[in-house]
């Protein structure tokens, strides 16, 4: 079992990462991206995101959520990638694989990983536009989907 | 005691105050503390925002300790 997570103050290639894990020899790899986005909600441009974060607590919060994935689902190796810190729009904030055996392991460890990021990561968000900032909490979309998991 | 704070409401107050708490006094007592010597973020400490002492999210009765690290953390969004 190969258990990966990081915490990374600049930006990062997912492709990269992807590369790098799928040579595991799995049957399945499955992957997630998600990329600060240029526009938003109300639809005005965004500047850039920034992603405080804990000394401590932040990389435990993703070495907890790597760690509880494995035990949840049979994977042979998992990595996340979150960043912290000033982020421009279309770079990676998180980057989430699973590899296992089959592929439904592979795509309900990454949806889980990402439910459970959204909610339990120790991050806090600001989202930085041309009209004024505003920091993100999760929404109650967010909590039903981390509630789906729970036994 | 030394309190660190995060996200909003590190933009409001700080990243580290110093707050006076009396002995035997509650997380619950050092957030009100907190809002009654910061006006400016008193809006943003409501039920939403954990208590962190050391390195562990606790309720709102623990009782802090002069000498302890404590945190107060707005709700969380990764991912």
């Amino acid at each position: 079992m190969s258990i990966d997570a990081r915490l990374v103050q600049a930006a990062f290639d997912p492709a990269a990462e992807l590369a790098c894990f799928a040579t595991s020899g799995a049957g399945a790899v499955a992957s997630f991206t998600g990329l600060a986005r240029a526009t938003s909600k109300a639809g005005s441009t965004v500047t850039g995101l920034f992603l405080d974060h804990h000394p401590r607590l932040t990389q435990t919060s993703l070495d907890e959520a790597a760690r509880a994935v494995t035990t949840r689902f049979d994977l042979s190796a998992v990595r996340v990638v979150h960043r912290c810190g000033q982020i421009a729009p279309g770079e990676a904030i998180v980057f989430v694989a699973a590899a296992a055996a089959h592929r439904r392991a592979a795509i309900e460890a990454v949806d889980y990983l990402m439910d459970r990021l959204k909610t339990d990561a120790v991050f806090w968000k600001r989202e930085d536009a041309v009209d004024g900032s505003r920091w993100i909490e999760p929404t109650e979309g967010d909590r039903a989907d981390r509630a789906r998991w729970e036994d | 005691m030394k309190l660190f704070l995060y996200g909003n409401l590190a933009e409001a107050i700080g990243r580290e105050v110093d707050l006076a708490v009396a002995p035997g006094a509650t997380v619950g007592d050092a957030r009100r503390a907190l809002g009654e010597h910061f006006p400016q973020a008193a809006a943003l400490l409501g039920d939403g925002v954990r208590g962190c002492i050391g390195d562990q999210i606790v309720a709102d009765d623990a009782v802090v300790s002069e000498g302890a690290e404590m945190a107060f953390f707005p709700p969380l969004s990764g991912g």
